[in-house]
């Protein structure tokens, strides 16, 4: 293949990565620019024709999704994959290889999603939110709702994968000297919003597994007419609040950069906004998602009680905001590009915050709930200052990237098309206040009509002038004068030449292929297995044409190719992990993988949370539910809970073998522990066996079913996951691959065993006893 | 010796969970059956993860690390479950 192709399917650098997350937030956000203008063209005029509803619902649909999930987040990573690394001096992420296979997840996932139009029926359209029921198959019939939603579900596995990655990195990966003092402001950022990421993709994952059980094998999970549609409400906005900050924080953290460079001045109370910064993470955004619901039916005193928490939220953005504002304030500013769209973006999110206070008054929200303001209100916080700071990030570091000058007066008039398009476009939707958001046509009434057609033409506008910034990465890439190691006279590590390397700098930085790494650490496996798990949802959806399943199989097997050469590569030791010795507190008593586990269990946590949380929400709304006792077989479901915790005891010895350094106890009690975890599946096998045949009790049969299924088999899978784990395990264990001093992998693998132990000492008493 | 306290930690787990059934068939669906069972897999959860996970050697940044997911599900269960009121 030829090397330049190679390199960018099979790199796992960060700075390639940083660019391929670049390159194809850019080409997804075009999809969902083309699909906003088509929306604004239909809404031009009263009673348009452009759109049919089918196809005007579908357009609002993806272009929400794609903008949010597929643009703005990934935009952020770009930037979070090629600088955060430098700024704290570590030589790639923590795990680069899981660093391209969530990217291609992400790639392929938006694929995906966007086949939806290709077939029978069209995508889905029942909004980003996806709300139930119109998600279900009842009012969302056929393939292509159910492949959009499983692109989503790549989507949400990359980016929860993602945040693991980059926590480890922060944490673990420090130079020396790179204490959390000094950590640049724009990784700072990046951390909190990572730990938005965290906590808050695992419930809409769970949210997303649910809905294509629902779809694909027939539960009621949504579809239930006692809260199916809450239940949706409360898992989606769990994350989807959480959402705004991921799209908006990394912007800040690129602002947070920028005004004190470009002031001439220290970015004024710096610890005060990252105090403000993470208490809005965790735990603010966790606690306000209700306000999206203040009109679903939920109890007055929940509305209350979210009602205040959206208020609370406000006032530490107001201190951000303020911080910002006082760095400014009587310095010398030098207005290039950069600076420009800073001064924008703040500019924007004060309005955009302003409305929003609006509608965290669940009085005043029975007014703008569903209306233009609702979007003006959003557009503003997620498009105009995330998007303006993101713009001023791409100026900022673009001579970084590509080692030229970008063109100043091109950069200029794209800030000023833009803030005029941008504002002629939404500002007008404040207005129409009255009118309903999401309907493909309207009456003519004098007022909409103005609104209307102004906002199109300021879309226009906006389209226009972001035109511009693509014309001017590619004339910089090409033609833009050198430009010299430190344009700015910025103090971060990142722009220090001697981390850059002279070559490197001179060919753009990511041209760093020719020092040797890369190529030492190309790996085709991450690529093949997001390929594979692409095709299987693909015929997991598919699943309604009769050569779905082959499709199904054949995506497996891609699969199953791809994770052998993974394991294999490991066997060989072809990507050996370098030990940091750098900054670790205060996880430095964790070795870094250890930590890696103990990160990616709290987003299980909150998976197995999100699923038990529905079972109990579903159980308490019910009107009638089977007796404890009369369908399961608890001398069965006793059985196969002493055999999990059994292994869990052997596992543990596994773990102490090692650690004495007695192989042939690993490999022994690793032994025990698979027979007994694959005895637990087989005995779980031959119960479900039972209950399906002998009993009708199957997941179509009602919300018990559906519940129990779902639960159990979600269980199940972590339980093969592990079981798989384990065979890589005692192949590597026969191979001498472990030893008394590096033997992480088994202590990672004892600390996921522990914990589907513990999860199943929760789930045996909830269905069998309770 | 060494392999005492698991083991000990092994045969306490299977034992409570012998008298979760045992309780269990004294009075099904009765509330302080209920709450006895609930109680019992809260205990036998947080052994697990203190003796078999080895949070108790870990740094209390882990133990943070991990109740701040407990803590945001606990948020999410709680409001689902109050999102029609007390039932």
């Amino acid at each position: 293949m030829n090397q330049w192709i190679a390199r960018w399917l099979y790199t796992t650098n960060h700075k390639d990565i940083g660019i391929l997350y670049f390159v194809g937030s850019m080409y997804f956000g075009l999809i969902g620019a083309a699909l906003a203008l088509l929306m604004r063209v239909q809404l031009a005029f009263p009673m348009n024709t452009v759109l049919s509803a089918s196809s005007f619902n579908q357009a609002v649909t993806l272009h929400g999704l794609i903008m949010i999930l597929w643009f703005l987040s990934p935009l952020s990573l770009a930037f979070a994959n090629y600088f955060m690394p430098l700024q704290i001096g570590a030589e790639d992420l923590a795990l680069p290889r899981v660093n391209a296979f969530g990217y291609w997840l992400f790639f392929f996932g938006g694929i995906v999603a966007s086949i939806g139009f290709l077939l029978p029926g069209g995508n889905t359209a029942g909004g980003w939110t996806a709300y139930a029921p119109f998600s279900g198959t009842t009012y969302s019939p056929g393939p292509g709702p159910t492949v959009a939603f499983a692109g989503l579900i790549m989507l949400a596995t990359s980016i929860t994968m993602g945040s693991v990655n980059i926590v480890l990195t922060i944490v673990h990966c420090r130079a020396p000297g790179v204490t959390w003092r000094k950590v640049p402001m724009f990784t700072w950022f990046i951390f909190f919003t990572i730990i938005a990421m965290l906590f808050s993709f695992p419930s809409f994952l769970a949210a997303l597994v649910l809905l294509m059980s629902d779809r694909v094998l027939g539960t009621f999970y949504f579809a239930s007419s006692t809260g199916g549609a809450i239940l949706w409400d409360d898992l989606f906005w769990f994350f989807g609040h959480p959402e705004v900050y991921v799209v908006l924080l990394p912007a800040f953290g690129l602002i947070g950069e920028i005004l004190p460079v470009f002031s001439s001045r220290p970015l004024a109370e710096k610890n005060i906004i990252l105090f403000c910064t993470g208490a809005v993470v965790l735990p603010l955004s966790y606690m306000v998602w209700s306000h999206h619901m203040f009109l679903t039916g939920i109890t007055l005193s929940e509305s209350e009680a979210f009602s205040v928490a959206t208020i609370l939220i406000s006032l530490p953005f107001d201190i951000i905001i303020l911080a910002f504002i006082k760095t400014l304030a009587q310095a010398s500013i030098r207005l290039t590009a950069p600076m420009i769209f800073c001064i924008g973006s703040i500019f924007l999110f004060i309005v955009g915050g302003i409305t929003g206070v609006f509608l965290s008054s669940f009085v005043l929200d029975v007014v703008y709930n569903n209306t233009y303001f609702v979007v003006g209100h959003f557009h503003y916080v997620m498009v105009g200052a995330a998007i303006f700071g993101l713009f001023a990030g791409i100026y900022y570091y673009l001579p970084k990237i590509t080692g030229r000058m970008y063109h100043e007066a091109m950069a200029n008039w794209h800030f000023i098309l833009s803030f005029i398009g941008f504002n002629v476009l939404y500002f007008p939707m404040f207005f129409l206040y009255d009118m309903p958001r999401r309907i493909y046509t309207y009456q003519s009434i004098p007022s909409w009509d103005i609104l209307n057609f102004i906002s199109t033409v300021g879309a226009f506008i906006f389209a226009i002038a972001n035109i511009l910034i693509i014309v001017n990465i590619v004339w910089t890439a090409r033609k833009g004068p050198i430009a010299p190691p430190n344009p700015w006279g910025a103090t971060t590590l990142e722009w220090v030449p001697h981390i850059v390397g002279a070559s490197s700098h001179a060919t753009g930085a990511a041209g760093a292929e020719s020092s040797g790494y890369h190529t030492e650490h190309w790996s085709p496996r991450p690529i093949a297995l997001s390929i594979g798990i692409s095709i299987s949802f693909i015929g997991l959806a598919l699943m309604v044409y009769s050569w779905g399943f082959v499709v199904l199989l054949a995506g497996l097997a891609v699969c199953a190719y791809a994770l052998l050469g993974w394991a294999g590569d490991d066997l060989k030791e072809k990507f050996v992990m370098h030990q940091e010795l750098g900054e670790t507190w205060p996880f430095s008593a964790i070795p870094k993988m250890r930590f890696g586990m103990w990160i990616f269990l709290s987003t299980d946590v909150i998976l197995f949370g999100a699923v038990i949380g529905a079972y109990l929400f579903i159980r308490s709304n019910a009107v009638t539910w089977p007796l404890p006792g009369s369908i399961h077989e608890i001398p069965l479901g006793l059985t196969n809970t002493i055999v999990l915790l059994t292994s869990g005891l052997t596992a543990f010895l596994a773990l102490e073998s090692i650690k004495e350094g007695n192989q042939r106890g690993l490999i022994a009690w690793l032994g025990v522990t698979l027979v007994l975890g694959a005895t637990f599946l087989g005995i779980k096998g031959a119960e479900w066996y039972n209950l399906y045949f002998g009993k009708g009790f199957s997941w179509t049969s009602g919300l018990p079913g559906s519940t129990y299924y779902f639960t159990v088999g979600l269980h199940a899978a972590h339980v093969t996951v592990g079981l798989l784990i384990m065979v890589y395990l005692i192949r590597k264990a026969m191979l001498g691959g472990y030893s008394k001093e590096h033997h992480v992998g088994v202590e990672n693998f004892a600390l996921y065993w522990a914990f589907v132990d513990i999860v199943w000492v929760f789930v045996f008493p909830l269905f069998y006893l309770l | 010796m060494k392999y005492i306290a698991p083991f000990a930690i092994w045969l306490y787990l299977i034992v409570t969970t012998v008298g979760e059934v045992e309780i269990f068939y004294t009075g099904p669906g009765t509330f302080s059956v209920d709450t006895a069972i609930g109680l019992i897999a809260f205990v036998n959860a947080l052994i697990t993860a203190y003796f078999l996970m080895n949070i108790k050697q870990e740094p209390s940044t882990i133990h943070y690390l991990f109740l701040a997911p407990l803590a945001l599900v606990m948020v999410l269960i709680l409001t689902l479950l109050f999102a029609f009121g007390v039932r």
